[in-house]
């Protein structure tokens, strides 16, 4: 174990000061910055719950979309129809808010049993395909109203309320209140990932990656093996979903299912750099904060496409590992050449 | 909806709570990684100073309706000069509008306003071109405690406060018709023809819809005896190429009248293939809720049939007032003879907007320009109006006028053009009993 | 009744618009295993040159149409030697993710050099009336631009199956290394067929062009049908391009009789059905 480092730092220690840094945030950066950060400790584990299928297992999902925004939909949708009626008094916003984000995992695990048993039949670019149509297929069913739930393109808020513990009030909505919410769902929830990539399950994952065939002649039943990898990719990606959903107030069909949403881990991950445990998690600061940055100069905001555009393309040409590859070859040098090693 | 008023400012107060923070402050402590040569630079850039206005402006800046967004700038920069070459606002000039691309989605908007808010402190938000948009953002609004003056949203639960759905709040306002004025409009043109077998052609999505409830809803209450093909209604996605198949589905029906709320570029590609099709000639009575748009109107050229019913938002002839007609001189003058789109004058009405309530409250504190806004009137190039004090909604008339091309003017023109009083008390009585807000 | 025949004939010419990029997609995707997000973006490109030629510089669509093939041609020649060569031995991903990063640059730059609004074009003279056929009236640019797409699958056919050139094509497709081993000049040819597949995207925007009003997203509402298509057919068969292009222009143009938005619904299922009962297309796994 103690081998083991994220960008060539000792990942303990590494984890720790990040965690003591992301306790202390919110209280020193304003209060857009800790929106900011929220969405990116979302999109870390949005991005590293669909690296554990695409990095480690080999398999490119282009549908995740479906767990993350169908995730969101049970809970807006129990939300807004059911947690009024519930019996909990004062607590009711705080308990409504926990059930449904537990309705939300279970519904994009209920989603991923049947779609992962027929994706994982399939390889490659087969295998994104499909995953690509469920989700638009479901894009579709809730665009539509086919359910007559969802409301449409219109889409739902989704808004959290003050919950009173005993005379304590809980403003779930307030930005910090949210922040350590979300803080403390996502750190466990990356430690547990963390801990799943480098279990005997990880390590198999990584030879199906390699090569599949001999995994399977060493007696791996890789297809099961790859639809366990995929629920539980789903399941990670459904808890990102239920923070997502209170964090951005609302859920639309185009900002929660679209396949452009689907895009946004697959962009995150190969910025970040895919065979790295903390590439996605990389990958979603650089994203979120060049977005950030660019609307911070009209210019590039008129063009950000352009200016995004361009960024990506230099990415991928020229760092094959992504920008977590490029902060590793720098802190080996560094450290290198100061001599010194943990 | 909250309705606990305590709960609303304790909601409020938390969103506002590092506001004094400014941009600059935080950016001299950020080290974030990798944006920290860009946040350095940023640091030397505008932001809102003592003696300067800024203002935030979301706008569709890319995707295929970015011209929206494009079209709104110029009247926002038309006005912000005209207002600085005047005195500014109460002596203050108009810094800077900052403009945001909500690319069509929620939570980019809704991302757009909190940094406007927080980052930039602006002194008031404008814009958004999407109803979905628009529904996102309100709730927002409402914890920002930052004016909104919507300048083309049209979708009636944004300006609504009561029943499932609606968002409006007291940040919120709009400038611009609304899709129930809009439609009543057409209620109105419809009940002078003779046609009474009706079906609806629009784009897939809540505004096509919504747009065919509120006909039937409008007409039912007018008690005008009409029978609705519902089997016949067609909704197109957005962005088909080929309208064929729902044009030969509404032939097939047969219907006397056909109302549809096709916009922009669909509008233009659905006109020319459904002449393919002898549509017009086939139906005596189309009319096109937003047809008379400029952005439709100029690409278009002289493809335009004549004699359909066209409404729009604004429309550059009427009314026949000074304010307008100077706005539309200068417009032309600024913009190669091209003339206003509703986009640009809502925008450029809604910047003066700002610069009244201001001026009225001699502040710029929030709280002042919602209570100046509310009930104001005021006299745009659009015509005079009140801005609802219940709705904050502006009551403006529908303008509505049968297409005319215009050799010596290049342009399709609305000939003869009529403005439609839809007075708030109107739209609601007769929407009573449905679950569709007149959001005015 | 008129109604089935003018309901497969929109299907066609739906159907022949889709041919022309999805050929272009299958075709790079089998010769080259990449998969170019950026052909939607190319087919916009098309619009635009033919608009622009025909408006500023000749009065003909015939010369637009030509100019777009080959501007866009051109643009798919050096987007391949400049920067998807650099990316052969990279995953199929870094390759996905280059080109939806030019699909950002190309949109914008369009955005840029031909603003944002709605663009029209007129229908050529020769091809602006309408011609009565099996008892219904429906307009010669249609008709014209179905006969496109099956002459291009007839030409295409041709020269993959007759010629020497389609032999080297279908060898390096298959094996890479030992056609170069046997002389085959494989970045040559992977130019060439970048070449033709933009090419074939050109054109299929300039036909589009005077059907409907586009703007720089033009592409964006091409691409996603022209995947599906590929993958339905079968990725790398041209067959399948052709038979999964017409038979998503027909779902979409009768699937409106069905329900609102069905239309968009029945392609992702057909896609379904058949990657599960057939992953490898309906015609894939049978040469080409």
């Amino acid at each position: 174990m103690s081998g083991e480092t994220i960008l060539g730092l000792p990942a303990r220690r590494t984890a720790l000061v990040t965690l003591a840094v992301l306790v202390v945030a919110p209280f020193v950066l304003p209060t857009f910055q800790t929106y900011v950060l929220s969405e990116v400790l979302v999109l870390a584990l949005f991005a590293t719950g669909f690296n554990l299928l695409y990095g480690y297992t080999g398999l490119l999902s282009f549908g995740h979309a479906m767990f993350f925004g169908g995730a969101g939909y049970a809970l807006g949708i129990f939300l807004r129809d059911v947690a009024p009626m519930l019996p909990f008094g004062g607590a009711t916003p705080l308990l409504a808010f926990v059930i449904a984000a537990v309705l939300g995992v279970v519904v994009a695990t209920a989603i991923a049993v049947p779609v992962g048993y027929l994706s994982v039949r399939l390889e490659e670019i087969y295998f994104a395909m499909l995953t690509l149509s469920f989700s638009m297929a479901l894009y579709t069913l809730v665009n539509q109203n086919y359910f007559g739930v969802t409301n449409g393109s219109d889409g739902i808020l989704v808004l959290l309320q003050t919950a009173n513990l005993f005379g304590f009030q809980l403003s779930l909505y307030d930005r910090v209140t949210y922040y350590f919410v979300i803080l403390l769902v996502v750190a466990p929830s990356m430690y547990i990932l963390w801990r799943v990539a480098n279990s005997p399950f990880g390590l198999v994952s990584e030879a199906i990656r390699e090569n599949s065939e001999r995994a399977s002649g060493l007696g791996i039943d890789v297809r099961r093996h790859q639809w366990a990898a995929f629920v539980l990719s789903a399941v990670f990606t459904g808890i990102a979903g239920v923070l997502v959903a209170p964090l951005h107030s609302s859920l639309s069909p185009g900002a929660s299912l679209h396949w452009t949403i689907s895009a946004e881990p697959v962009i995150m991950t190969v910025f970040g750099g895919p065979y790295s445990f903390i590439g996605p998690t990389v990958g979603a600061l650089f994203y979120r904060y060049i977005r950030w940055g660019i609307t911070q100069f009209p210019l590039l905001e008129a063009h950000w496409q352009l200016v995004f555009g361009t960024l990506i393309l230099v990415i991928v040409v020229f760092a094959p590992r992504g920008v977590s590859g490029l902060l590793t070859w720098v802190v080996d040098r560094v450290r290198g050449n100061g001599g010194e090693s943990a | 909806m909250v309705n606990d008023s305590h709960e609303d400012t304790y909601r409020a107060a938390d969103d506002r709570r590092f506001a004094e923070f400014d941009r600059r402050d935080f950016l001299k402590a950020s080290g974030v990684a990798g944006a920290a040569g860009l946040t350095g630079f940023a640091g030397c850039m505008g932001g809102g100073g003592d003696d300067t206005l800024t203002f935030g402006a979301i706008h569709l800046l890319s995707g295929f309706a970015a011209v929206y967004g494009e079209s709104a700038q110029l009247g926002y920069e038309m006005a912000r000069e005209e207002i600085n070459e005047n005195g500014g606002i109460d002596g203050s000039e108009i810094g800077e509008i900052v403009y945001r691309d909500s690319e069509g989605d929620g939570p980019t908007g809704v991302e757009a306003a909190r940094s406007l808010v927080q980052e930039e402190n602006v002194d008031g938000l404008l814009g958004l071109d999407s109803s979905g948009v628009a529904l996102s953002v309100a709730p927002v609004i409402e914890q920002l405690q930052t004016p909104f003056m919507i300048t083309h949203a049209a979708t009636p639960f944004a300006t609504a406060t009561e029943g499932e759905n609606a968002v409006g709040n007291d940040y919120v306002f709009r400038d611009g018709v609304n899709l129930a004025q809009n439609v009543y409009g057409s209620a109105v043109t419809a009940s002078d023809t003779d046609a009474t077998t009706w079906t609806t052609i629009g784009p897939n999505y809540a505004f096509g819809t919504q747009t065919w409830d509120y006909f039937k809803a409008f007409t039912q209450g007018m008690d005008l005896g009409y029978e609705y093909l519902d089997d016949a209604t067609a909704y197109p996605e957005l962005g088909a190429s080929d309208f064929t198949p729902y044009i030969n589905k509404v032939l097939n029906a047969d219907p006397d009248g056909v109302i549809t709320s096709l916009w922009g570029g669909d509008l233009i590609t659905f006109i020319n293939q459904a002449k393919n099709s002898n549509f017009f000639e086939r139906i005596d009575n189309v009319l096109m809720t937003v047809g008379a748009a400029t952005d439709v109107l100029r690409p278009m050229g002289n493809n335009m049939p004549d004699g359909l019913q066209a409404g729009t938002r604004y429309w550059f002839d009427a009314p026949d007032t000074e304010a307008n007609n100077t706005f539309v001189e200068n417009f032309r003058d600024r913009n190669d003879g091209r003339y206003p789109s509703y986009n640009a004058q809502n925008a450029y009405t809604a910047l003066y907007l700002y610069k009244n309530a201001i001026e009225g409250a001699g502040s710029t504190n929030a709280d002042d320009i919602i209570d100046q806004w509310d009930g104001m009137q005021y006299n745009a190039p659009v015509g005079e109006f009140t801005i609802n004090s219940q709705s904050n909604q502006a009551v403006l008339p529908a303008v509505w006028g049968t297409t005319s091309y215009s050799e010596e003017r290049g342009i399709t023109l609305l000939d003869p053009v009529e403005r439609i009083d839809a007075p708030a008390d109107e739209l609601r009585s007769l929407l009573e009993g449905t679950d569709l807000p007149a959001g005015v | 009744m008129a109604l089935p025949i003018q309901e497969i004939l929109t299907g066609l010419s739906l159907g022949s618009r889709y041919f022309l990029v999805a050929i272009g997609l299958s075709l790079i995707f089998g010769v080259l295993g990449v998969l170019n997000f950026a052909h939607g973006a190319l087919y916009m490109i098309g619009a635009y040159v033919s608009l622009t030629v025909v408006q500023n510089v000749t009065g003909s669509f015939w010369v637009g149409l030509v100019a777009a093939g080959l501007a866009v041609g051109l643009l798919g020649a050096i987007i391949e030697m400049g920067l998807i060569r650099r990316v052969y031995d990279r995953d199929e991903l870094d390759q996905l993710i280059l080109t939806f990063a030019l699909v950002l640059i190309i949109t914008d730059l369009t955005r840029t050099v031909w603003g944002s609004g709605n663009q029209t074009m007129a229908t050529p003279e020769l091809l602006a009336s309408n011609v009565q056929f099996l008892g219904t009236s429906y307009p010669a640019y249609r008709l014209f631009v179905i006969v496109v797409g099956f002459a291009a699958m007839g030409v295409f056919w041709y020269a993959i199956q007759r010629t020497y050139l389609g032999r080297l094509v279908r060898a390096t497709s298959s094996d890479r290394d030992m056609a170069a081993l046997l002389g085959v000049n494989v970045p040559r040819l992977y130019t060439g067929v970048f070449f033709v597949g933009s090419f074939l995207a050109g054109i299929g925007g300039a036909l589009a062009a005077p059907m409907q009003a586009f703007t720089p997203a033009l592409g964006d509402q091409v691409i996603i049908n022209a995947f599906v298509i590929v993958v339905i057919g079968g990725l790398g068969s041209f067959t399948g391009a052709f038979v999964g292009a017409m038979f998503i222009g027909l779902l979409q143009s009768f699937g409106v009789l069905v329900a609102t938005g069905v239309g968009q619904l029945l392609p992702f299922l057909a896609m379904i059905l058949v990657l599960i009962f057939r992953p490898e297309g309906l015609f894939g796994g049978e040469g080409q």
